[in-house]
């Protein structure tokens, strides 16, 4: 029994792959996955290059297309905490606006590729019309579509005007309807195929990481409640989460994000405080720890970046934690016993991106 | 028209865009073949560990190529202002059709395949 190669996401074989070892009736009994093909070390080049964090954000920011706004936020919020840096509200309103945003953005996407996998190409078309539609207020509020660079360090690059930000919610309301139809579709068309399929179970212990993919098995854990950061503590949100820990659930939970971000911003949109956007000061506070971690939850879980800086402001150290490390150890537990066809299909209700992984 | 999309590191911006792109022109399918590939596209900065597998793509003599985004043309922010860096592929470097932006717009991609292929991304 010689392990096979499958070569998935994008049909493109540069990214990674997944070797798997089947049985005689093609069923996996052991999987991995192989990645790191386009990590470019970004850590290492922002210390050994970009060691002014004003520049380094810029590079930050493209440690991912999918979760760019993750990457700088918890990089520049890491920065601020370090230098004592104090941000204003309106800043971390929009900043908040952004991050969900940016989850719906990324859930419709991942969505889309599981629709895909699934051959269900009428479901991918309507998926990706919320992937267009977020897309469109995305550039309302940021004027980017991918790499909104919203995030500075000290606050925002640049305000959003009021204008923008009245279309942005007549718009997030059509988007909001939209995902409501999209729910029974999915339920409707794929629900009996996913149900049971590519189980990562709990096995009674705590499952490494945050993200929807160990929120559909059973966790709890959501760092934007656990520890809150920007206006998370204030604002009304449920954490959908399920016990079946399937391909099903998986999806479930990205469904009940897409809505819960909706409503999120929604009410974020109400009421963005007047004011600046950015600190009047990022230089070094007296008595700064230089030295400090963040996390936020990225549409994919938990994005923790830790920064060392010297007095000057100068980056020293920096580490990139990211979600993707936990759920590549699930996605190999959950295709032990599933059938190769279905392989694809298991490996994208798990959403693994890998534009960042191995990124330090 | 089939489309082989040669990611030597990106980011994946450039990947969302060229999803959109198949959206916006049905008549495009993704394949992961060289021989069966119509058009090559290539994407992101190349990595050390994708340095052989560029080396490996072998197009028939003949096949459009184009690059995307500014990784896949000039390293974008990942040629640092020493020039230390060299990760700029052979691939396609002589090909003189490029697509700029971080990431382009899906309608930029098409409009430079439209030029690129006579006018028909069908």
């Amino acid at each position: 029994m010689s392990p096979r190669e499958v070569t998935l996401r994008f049909e493109v074989p540069e990214v990674y792959r997944l070797v798997v070892q089947a049985d005689g009736d093609g069923v996996i009994r052991e999987a991995r996955v192989v990645g790191e093909f386009v990590s470019r070390q970004i850590g290492t080049l922002v210390k050994t290059h970009y060691a002014d964090p004003h520049k380094a954000i810029y590079v930050v920011e493209r440690l991912c297309g999918a979760c760019s706004h993750a990457h700088t936020l918890a990089f520049a919020s890491a920065v601020e905490k370090a230098l004592g840096i104090e941000v204003p509200l309106r800043a971390l309103a929009i900043r908040t606006l952004g991050a969900e945003l940016e989850r719906i953005q990324s859930h419709a996407f991942s969505l889309s590729e599981i629709a895909t996998a699934a051959g269900c190409h009428e479901l991918e078309r309507s998926l990706w019309g919320v992937w267009q539609g977020v897309t469109a207020i995305l550039v309302e509020v940021s004027e980017s579509r991918v790499h909104y660079g919203l995030n500075g360090i000290g606050g925002l690059t640049r305000d959003v005007p009021p204008a923008a930000l009245r279309k942005a919610r007549t718009m997030l309301a059509t988007l909001q309807a939209s995902i409501q139809a999209l729910r029974g579709e999915f339920d409707r068309t794929l629900g009996e195929r996913l149900a049971g399929l590519g189980v990562w179970s709990s096995q009674g212990e705590e499952l490494p990481g945050t993200g929807p993919n160990q929120r559909a098995s059973g966790s709890r854990r959501d760092v934007r409640k656990d520890r809150p950061y920007l206006l998370y503590a204030e604002l009304p949100f449920d954490v959908p989460a399920r016990e079946e820990g399937d391909s099903l659930a998986r999806v479930s939970v990205r469904l009940e994000e897409l809505l819960q971000s909706c409503t999120m911003a929604e009410e974020i949109l109400k009421s963005i405080p007047a004011g600046a956007i950015q600190a009047e000061n990022v230089d070094a506070a007296p008595g700064a720890t230089l030295t400090a971690a963040m996390s936020v939850e990225a549409p994919r879980g938990e994005d923790r970046h830790t920064v060392a800086l010297s007095r000057e402001g100068e980056i020293r150290a920096f580490t990139i934690r990211v979600p993707t490390e936990d759920s590549i150890v699930g996605v190999a537990a959950a295709l032990v016993g599933v059938p190769e066809a279905d392989a694809r299909l298991v490996v994208s209700s798990f959403d693994l991106c890998m534009s960042c992984f191995g990124g330090t | 028209m089939n489309v082989r999309v040669v990611n030597l590191g990106s980011c994946n911006g450039c990947e969302l865009e060229l999803l959109d792109l198949l959206h916006l022109e049905p008549g495009l399918r993704l394949c992961d073949r060289d021989d069966e590939a119509e058009v090559v596209l290539v994407t992101g900065v190349l990595t050390e560990a994708n340095r052989a597998r560029a080396e490996r793509v072998k197009l028939r003599p003949g096949v459009p190529v184009l690059r995307i985004g500014s990784c896949g043309i000039s390293q974008g922010l990942f040629l640092p202002p020493d020039g230390a860096l060299d990760r700029v592929p052979d691939l396609g470097r002589s090909a003189a059709r490029v697509v700029v932006g971080c990431p382009p717009a899906s309608s930029e991609i098409a409009a430079a395949l439209r030029s690129l292929c006579g006018g028909g991304a069908e």
